[in-house]
């Protein structure tokens, strides 16, 4: 009875040491994620925390869990960010009309007298002026470096979706961006 | 005609092919287009400005938390370890056996409560008013 007892807390340290190891390695890749989608740095802790936990007590009983941790993580923390946005969605709204008024006014920026700095964060304002989804794809490819498969498991979404909806962000990123003089 | 067709096909593959998703024989087809297009070269300059800034500003990774702290991930560990949940995570074979038993002895409760035969009802006396005679009728 006492070597069972200790048998079953020999399997429950290791899960715990799996698990910690796992947060050390997905951690960064997404806050990063959720960070970008959000625009928040706080709301992205608790949202990557939630899909942790998520993970934690239910992922056994979930195929798609054991089988590739990572994914499903970066798919519970898009679909909890996209929560997260429409909650948020009347403030962001407002949010983004005043950043397209003051864009409206201020004077073309000229990438070489722009601070590096300066310009990625006028590149993350104008990508939140897409729809969520379209945020969602551009980031999951251009910062995190997913490929298109990897993305439509994420997303659940075909590969040609993908590609659909990256190609008219793009486009639509590329008119703002040129309108406001960044490229 | 054939041609404004062609470009909306290119267009519609500009994306896949900047960021080398597509086969090797599409992307020769596209580089062929592009080569011999100029609107469509200029859209694909286009993108490819954009793609550049975007990767630029993904660089720009200073304002982004790196780490959930100690007390966040103790929070989730402990969540797990609650003594009740682990007994039920230890224990799921028991707890299966419960949970069918409740149930099974629900249904048999129902079914004898409906299979119970069922008493007549008691035959009540229907009370019986007398109107009271009118006068003079003797």
């Amino acid at each position: 009875m006492r070597e069972e007892q200790q048998d079953r807390d020999g399997a429950e340290h290791k899960r715990r040491a799996d698990f910690e190891a796992l947060v050390a390695e997905q951690e960064a890749g997404l806050l990063r994620y959720a960070a970008r989608v959000l625009g928040d740095g706080s709301a992205a802790k608790d949202i990557v925390q939630e899909a942790f936990a998520r993970l934690f007590q239910q992922g056994r009983a979930s195929r798609t869990a054991t089988a590739s941790p990572a994914a499903w993580l970066y798919r519970v923390t898009h679909n909890l960010a996209v929560d997260h946005i429409r909650r948020e969605s009347r403030l962001r709204s407002l949010h983004s009309e005043h950043a397209a008024e003051r864009q409206g006014t201020a004077p073309p920026i000229q990438r070489a007298v722009a601070e590096q700095r300066e310009l990625a964060a006028l590149v993350w304002r104008h990508l939140r002026t897409l729809k969520p989804r379209e945020q969602q794809v551009v980031i999951l490819r251009v910062d995190e470096g997913k490929s298109y498969r990897e993305i439509a498991q994420i997303m659940d979404l075909s590969e040609g979706n993908v590609g659909f909806i990256l190609h008219h962000a793009l486009k639509k990123l590329s008119k703002s961006l040129r309108q406001a003089g960044v490229i | 005609m054939k041609r404004v067709i062609q470009c909306r096909n290119i267009s519609e593959v500009l994306a896949a092919y900047l960021m080398g998703e597509l086969e090797p024989a599409r992307a020769a087809l596209v580089r062929a287009h592009l080569e011999a297009c100029e609107k469509c070269r200029v859209e694909a300059d286009a993108l490819r400005a954009t793609l550049d800034v975007l990767r630029q500003a993904a660089q720009q990774t200073a304002d982004l938390p790196t780490h959930l702290e100690r007390r966040r991930v103790e929070e989730i560990l402990a969540a797990k370890s609650h003594p009740l949940m682990r007994w039920m995570e230890q224990h799921f074979v028991i707890l299966a056996v419960i949970v069918v038993s409740a149930i099974l002895l629900n249904i048999l409760f129902l079914m004898r409560r409906r299979l119970a035969p069922r008493e007549p009802p008691d035959e009540q006396p229907i009370p019986v008013q007398v109107a009271p005679r009118p006068r003079g009728s003797e």
